[in-house]
């Protein structure tokens, strides 16, 4: 277990009390401005309602449904929350720096107070190296919590929302394994195991227990603190959608005996066999994104193979140019946020959109590519 | 103290806390660190071809075809000096065949990798091209052209000679380019080399097929599952390769770099080689490779790109209005979305991006094609001519059975000693239509090294023996200078005996030392200053010696500095170093005059 720094140590000189009359002076001074600059603040402390506190806009934002999303410009990635039902009015809450050419990947917490960023901003272009940035949504301030983790992943947060599960490459036995931290938001880091596999990938919890998703010779098995729960696949998967109730995890399973192919799947945790998604009927689709809807079955982006856009298979069965590959269900269950691309499949996907698809249509968040989750507020 | 003030200081300690709570305890930046303990750069300068395109191009044919550098030599210090070619094995698995120097790289793919490596840069960023000054440094101790690592660190092996002396290969490596291309295309080899023990086959294992080196390509960068292109954390989505910046390519503008594997982003700029820095790319080619590049003229509808040479392009609320909304960076994706209309004199066109719409100047947006993953690649400006090459084919289930988690944990498992049978695949298969492809570069001529490594001849001016006061805090100097009396690049090496000697430009930031430099020959021009552009013949390397009293130990009186020239002339010039402790009656007098022949006589001296 190791534990690092929030931030470096400041030392201040200690100096002899003023005793003169200016000094006097100039301390009362300083309080009734500290007062005044303070008092609203300490206010919301006493009144507890922090939340209200200065911030970010978004801490001023009215009550409802916010997508989080996030858009690249350059070597800096905009944080940003836009309402449901006002998608092309964006709020934008945090700036996060990186290095130039990638993009940050990253999560919101339960309550929705904390976004975790995985984000490129050390190493370099060829041999990058990420760290994990924890961006306070009502206060718009980024800190970073961790480097040296794995570029890429997507940080899961435990279900308090305290802390935050990441991996980073690691050593067992002197050969090559992949590091389980857990990351609280104070800084400390807790190893909570490490194992020889290709990719182990944190999709979420069951009973109190970390469910992770490990790659290796076997293929891709679901397992929960580290042991083995259900193998999922001799192949790749990827895509992992853990059912809100914690009952089945949707996946995208990468078969490679005919050609490489990306098939729908949903395991139940009961030990049930892997069974093939309901959702995708079209022989002719390869299956990108999972998304569960609360309460309801899990849908899967339908990628055409090849040929003319066969339209999307989002659970709305919404007919669009393209196809969509789903990020997330509001937690209502009545807005599904998926990449919509204009093209016609793999070969040629078109650019994408991120949009906001309900029983009503669907509409664009323009600018923004980048899904982090659902707030509520 | 009253109860009202002592009220408002408690109010104060309050809101001071409050404030203390609730500012920010670290905001996110990015860091760029040296390299660090035990493997801590050296400081190396180089020389950068003003010329780059026309010089990397030439060196890297040289050093692909294995003719570049001379053959191992010897210094007078007994040390060897060899990055030459090792050759290539070829054929499949089965029926591998010893190593023949007559196989070669081939030359535009090291040229895409040297590209995605340095971006054609063997100087940092601060040194013009055509100018003198520190070797491009990764944060990982990539040094230069290729961003060469391996060997580089002082534990490496060969090692270095001390944690503060490079060897003299590394010092070649750090100091010369073509040296350094030179060592890339050794370490490439050797990761060829690496199968079928220890990595696996790709296709047949001919060095002359482009799509053969998927392997070796994959390796330079670390084979690794990061780079697999299964990778789960990849986009599916992403294409075939990276458009490597080329606006007309597949990919640009919705993936970046980051997306893509280190093969995916080397056989990319192989297909859509890039322009040299500054300069537009050139219009896609009309179906069928016409030489006839379909309209550019912007029409509503349009996909654009903003390319107003390195500047921000201004989007202002309406045509020549004041002021502009904002200024998309170069190489900004826009849509076309009204226009045009004329106005002074210039073409304005509605343009959105992201929140932003507005008016921008026509003459700074370029047209963006609807690229065809298999249409002909406009050679014009390029770098280096465009190669048709093709990726693995996953949709071939022997291809594809390939890159199953099972053959690659395989292979890592075994610390990828048993060959990695399991990962091999065809490039060829004809009655799908894949084929394989060959480099169209040509073969070079071996004479034109001689151009680029000269004959160089190095002189040190200076005293062969100084004495140099110290204090607690800080010490004198004594300045020596390496001129190169013959041509080309010289590279040296500077050797100290002891941690508290420090060898540095009189200039140089603090904690920067010189580990190897290079005097120019009056036969290369040297670019002094990039603007207004400042040329002059040749360039001494002017440095200085000190002492680091911070970590002289009381004892030490004396001690050396070598310099060490690595490439012709070979001679090595040592100066003797004299401690003089401030306040100590001890050491050599001291002159108020400098001296002006060495060891012989001072100016003034009683």
């Amino acid at each position: 277990m190791a534990s690092t720094p929030v931030s470096p140590v400041r030392y201040r000189t200690r100096r002899e009390p003023g005793t003169g009359r200016l000094a006097r002076l100039v301390l009362v001074l300083t309080g009734l401005v500290a007062v005044l600059a303070i008092g609203p603040i300490l206010w919301g402390i006493i009144a507890g309602d922090a939340k209200q506190g200065p911030g970010s806009a978004f801490a001023a934002a009215p009550p409802g449904t916010y997508a989080l999303v996030t858009r690249t410009e350059g070597s800096v990635d905009v944080i940003a929350a836009v309402r449901a039902d006002q998608p092309a009015n964006v709020i934008e809450i945090a700036r996060v720096p990186h290095l130039e050419g990638f993009r940050t990947s990253g999560s919101v917490d339960p309550a929705g107070r904390f976004a975790a960023l995985v984000a490129v901003d050390a190493g370099s272009p060829v041999q990058p190296q990420a760290s994990l940035i924890v961006v306070d949504l009502q206060r718009g301030v980024a800190e970073r919590l961790v480097s040296g983790i794995e570029p890429m992943q997507t940080p899961l947060w435990t279900p308090a929302g305290d802390a935050v599960v990441v991996t980073r490459p690691g050593a067992a036995d002197g050969a090559p394994a992949i590091d389980v931290l857990e990351v609280r938001l104070d800084g400390a880091v807790r190893l909570r195991w490490s194992q020889a596999a290709l990719a182990v990938a944190p999709v979420g919890w069951r009973d109190g227990r970390l469910l992770t998703v490990a790659i290796d010779a076997r293929g891709s098995t679901l397992q929960a603190d580290g042991q083995d729960l259900l193998h999922l696949s001799p192949s790749i998967t990827r895509d992992w959608a853990l059912a809100p109730d914690g009952s089945a995890i949707a996946f995208v399973e990468v078969t490679t005996q005919s050609g490489v192919r990306y098939s729908a799947r949903v395991a139940a945790l009961d030990g049930g066999a892997t069974a093939s998604a309901q959702a995708l009927s079209d022989p002719g689709a390869e299956a990108l994104g999972a998304a569960w809807k609360p309460g309801g079955a899990p849908a899967f982006g339908a990628v055409p193979r090849e040929g003319p856009a066969a339209g999307d298979a989002s659970a709305q069965a919404l007919r669009a140019g393209g196809f969509d590959v789903p990020l997330g269900f509001s937690p209502d269950g009545e807005l599904l946020a998926v990449t919509h691309w204009d093209g016609s499949g793999f070969a040629s996907p078109g650019r994408p959109e991120l949009q906001l698809v309900g029983s009503g249509g669907r509409a664009a968040i323009p600018g923004f590519q980048g899904f982090l989750g659902w707030v509520r507020r | 103290m009253g109860p009202a003030l002592r009220s408002l200081l408690v109010g104060a300690l309050l809101g001071a806390m409050a404030l203390a709570a609730t500012a920010p305890r670290e905001v996110a930046r990015a860091d760029h660190y040296p390299c660090h303990v035990p493997n801590y750069g050296f400081g190396f300068d180089t020389y950068e071809h003003e010329d780059y395109v026309s010089a990397y191009n030439q060196m890297i044919d040289l050093a692909a075809a294995g003719v570049a550098v001379p053959p191992p030599y010897q210094l007078p210090s007994g040390e060897w000096v060899d990055v030459s070619y090792p050759g290539l094995e070829t054929g499949p698995r089965a029926a591998r065949q010893p190593r023949t120097r007559s196989a070669a790289v081939p030359a535009s793919l090291y040229k895409a990798m040297v590209w995605v490596e340095s971006g054609w840069a063997h100087a940092a960023g601060s040194v013009p091209y055509g100018g003198v000054g520190p070797v491009l440094t990764a944060i990982d101790c990539g040094y230069g052209l290729g961003q060469i690592t391996t060997g580089m660190g002082h534990l490496a092996s060969p090692p270095a000679l001390d944690i503060r002396v490079p060897s003299a290969r590394q010092a070649m490596i750090g100091t010369h380019p073509l040296f350094n291309l030179a060592e890339g295309i050794r370490i490439f080899a050797d990761k060829w080399n690496s199968a079928p023990e220890f990595r696996p086959v790709a296709g047949n294992g001919d060095p002359a097929a482009l799509e053969d080196w998927y392997y070796a390509v994959w390796s330079y960068n670390g084979f690794a599952f990061i780079n697999h292109p299964l990778n789960p954390n990849r986009n599916p989505l992403r294409g075939e390769v990276w458009h490597c910046n080329d606006p007309n390519a597949p990919g640009f503008g919705t993936f970046t770099w980051g997306d893509y594997t280190y093969q995916e982003k080397v056989y990319g700029c192989l297909r859509y080689p890039p322009v040299p820095k500054g300069q537009n790319y050139p219009p896609p080619l009309a179906p069928g490779g016409s030489t006839q590049p379909p309209s550019t003229a912007l029409a509503v509808g349009d996909t654009a790109v903003v390319r107003a040479d390195g500047q921000c392009l201004n989007v202002r609320p309406a045509p020549a209005a004041n002021p502009p909304l904002a200024c998309l960076p170069e190489g900004t994706r826009v849509t076309i979305v009204g226009g045009p209309q004329t106005l002074e004199g210039i073409t304005w066109w509605q343009v959105t991006s992201g929140q932003v719409t507005g008016w921008s100047a026509g003459q700074y947006l370029a047209k963006v094609q609807p690229p065809q993953p298999d249409a002909p690649v406009n050679p014009a400006g390029r770098i280096w001519p465009p190669q048709k090459v093709a990726m693995p084919a996953l949709s071939a289930p022997a291809v594809a059975a390939a890159f199953a988690p099972a053959a690659f944990s395989e292979c890592s498992e075994r610390g990828f000693s048993g060959g990695c049978a399991a990962m091999d695949f065809p490039t060829s298969i004809p009655e799908l239509g894949i084929v394989t492809h060959s480099d169209s570069t040509p073969a070079p001529d071996p004479s034109r090294a001689g151009t680029f490594l000269g004959a160089p001849k190095l002189q040190v001016i200076g005293e062969r023996a100084v004495t140099l006061q110290v204090t607690s805090a800080s010490s004198t100097a004594a300045s020596i200078t390496v001129r190169n009396l013959g041509t080309g690049i010289g590279p040296f090496r500077v050797r100290t005996s002891a941690a508290w000697l420090i060898v540095r430009h009189p200039n140089d930031p603090p904690g920067r030392v010189v580990d190897g430099g290079v005097a120019i020959g009056n036969d290369l021009p040297v670019v002094v200053s990039a603007s207004p552009r400042v040329a002059q013949a040749g360039m001494d390397s002017v440095l200085e010696i000190r002492i680091d009293p911070s970590v002289l130990p009381p004892g030490a009186t004396s001690g050396t500095v070598m310099v060490e020239p690595l490439l012709g002339s070979l001679q090595p010039v040592t100066i003797t170093v004299t401690v003089q402790r401030s306040g100590s009656a001890s050491g050599p007098p001291q002159f108020p005059f400098r001296r002006i022949l060495p060891n012989v006589t001072a100016e003034g001296s009683p």
